[in-house]
């Protein structure tokens, strides 16, 4: 009985983890240069409209780091930067969720926070998400159980716009560019992969859940293997650091990939 | 027919058991000693995590130095056990939470002081048939697990398994008991009625998440 059990339980784990194809293939060592597919997004609404690498490359020249020169070298006639190959780190600390359910709005802070160099409240987010007025309340006033609800952060309401993949990861490649040469933190997506339908039936109404986190920093390990940086809101008023082999951001055991935010920017 | 009376006997006697054994609800988590990751891959972890720490301040990673890393030791190994959403949307009550718990490929070790403190840990999962540290930093239930430490007793951490809900953000230590499958909190949730340290039977535990389950409105937390 124990082997049947053993051998369903093996088909299980298999299922699961073949759901890794949904986003880029893993691979520490040679990270993929193929970005995920990409949406040029304010994630309050469903825009579609595609866009390219070559408008990174574009924007890095038009935007660049105001005052803060990114380690990434510069090509002196295009401006292109290359990024560090090696590592590359953003000057941020965790910001942790104020809710259970607030994975969203704390990771829409520290992003927002960085690009907007403005304090941004987890609950006034949830205040202009849920048309709500009453989600920051005063000190020793409960904040009503409605505030407390899953969702994404809506760049749009503070005049801010972001690209966006959809159930794909962002390319080892990608995510350096973000980081050394624009200096933008990207918020990562996972979806536990413990519920029904594939990534693609989310809209359907099909159960699904995930976490949202922050992808502050890169690293080549001595031994080849590239590794990323992470601020992670939770648990509640307390978040953590940690840091990920890139294949465990592209995809590991229990979750698939979501959908990423990056580029963020003014509008 | 002496034969055949036999045989049907020995299937009977199959069928009981294996009855008996299913019914018994809540004992499915394995308990078995579950030290999978060697004292030298630990080691040679722990060094990769003080290479990755580099110049990063380590109280991020709720370490005082980096070489505090150094005077770690290996905790408990604790396997990766969730709970999804939709089986705490479908659970009805009589059934046994011990299915609804599974069981992934990876492996957190917690690496602990002197006094057994809960630091920090590096999580394993496999690769090629063999484990390899893929995360160096605690996840947020093992965080939880640490700040709890000091209400449970270690005999539950060390015979109990942690269980992650990472959709509704909540995680509990269980235990095996005479009476089924026991759930311990981590956390206090006045809104749920858990208080941390508290063990509850897991058929109770399930059955007050679920109306939270029915109002995860399918997006991340």
């Amino acid at each position: 009985m124990n082997n049947v059990k053993n051998i369903l339980l093996l088909f299980v784990l298999c299922v699961q983890l073949s759901k890794c194809t949904n986003s880029v293939k893993p691979s520490d060592k040679t990270a993929s240069a193929a970005a995920g597919d990409v949406v040029n997004s304010s994630p309050g609404d469903n825009s579609t409209e595609a866009e390219t690498s070559q408008t990174d490359e574009r924007e890095v020249t038009n935007t660049g780091e105001r005052g803060h020169p990114g380690t990434g070298r510069r090509n002196v006639v295009t401006n292109a930067c290359t990024p560090n190959p090696d590592s590359s780190t953003l000057g941020m600390t965790v910001i942790a969720q104020e809710e259970t359910l607030w994975c969203w709005a704390a990771c829409g802070e520290m992003v927002m926070e960085k690009v907007r160099g403005r304090n941004i409240d987890q609950c006034d987010e949830a205040n202009r998400r849920f048309g709500m007025n009453d989600c920051c309340p005063p000190r020793g006033r409960p904040r009503p159980s409605a505030c407390n609800q899953t969702s994404w952060p809506e760049f749009d309401k503070y005049d801010l716009r972001a690209d966006m993949t959809i159930c794909r990861a962002l390319s080892w490649e990608e995510i350096k560019k973000q980081i050394d040469c624009k200096k933008k933190a990207i918020c990562w997506t996972l979806r536990w992969t413990d519920d029904d339908g594939e990534c693609g039936d989310i809209h359907n109404g099909t159960d699904t859940a995930g976490h949202m986190m922050v992808i502050f920093g890169y690293k080549i390990k001595e031994n080849g293997d590239s590794v990323l940086k992470v601020l992670d809101p939770s648990p509640v008023s307390v978040g953590s650091t940690f840091q990920i082999k890139y294949s465990q951001y592209v995809c590991g055991p229990g979750y698939g990939h979501w959908n990423d935010f990056y580029n963020l920017r003014r509008r | 027919m002496k034969k055949t009376v036999i045989k049907l006997l020995f299937l009977t006697v199959w069928l009981l058991a294996t009855i008996v054994s299913e019914a018994q609800p809540d004992t499915t988590v394995s308990h078995k000693d579950t030290t999978l990751i060697s004292n030298s891959e630990i080691k040679k972890s722990i060094q990769e995590f003080i290479e990755l720490i580099g110049s990063d301040d380590p109280s991020v990673y709720g370490l005082k130095d980096k070489t505090e890393l150094n005077s770690l030791n290996a905790g408990k190994q604790f396997k990766k056990y969730m709970i999804g959403l939709s089986a705490i949307k479908n659970y009805k009550p009589g059934n046994a939470v011990g299915m609804m718990i599974k069981e992934y490929p990876a492996i957190e070790v917690s690496l602990v002081s002197s006094t057994g403190n809960i630091r920090t840990s590096i999580e394993f999962v496999k690769s090629k048939g063999k484990w390899e540290a893929s995360r160096y930093g605690s996840t947020s239930e093992l965080i939880l697990l640490s700040r709890a430490q000091d209400v449970l007793s270690n005999n539950d951490i060390n015979r109990g398994n942690l269980i992650r809900i990472p959709s509704l953000g909540i995680s509990f230590i269980a235990v095996p008991s005479g009476s089924g499958l026991n759930f311990i909190s981590l956390e206090d949730h006045p809104d749920l009625g858990f208080e941390k340290g508290q063990s509850i039977a897991a058929s109770e535990a399930i059955l007050k998440l679920v109306p939270l389950a029915n109002k995860h409105k399918n997006f991340p937390n």
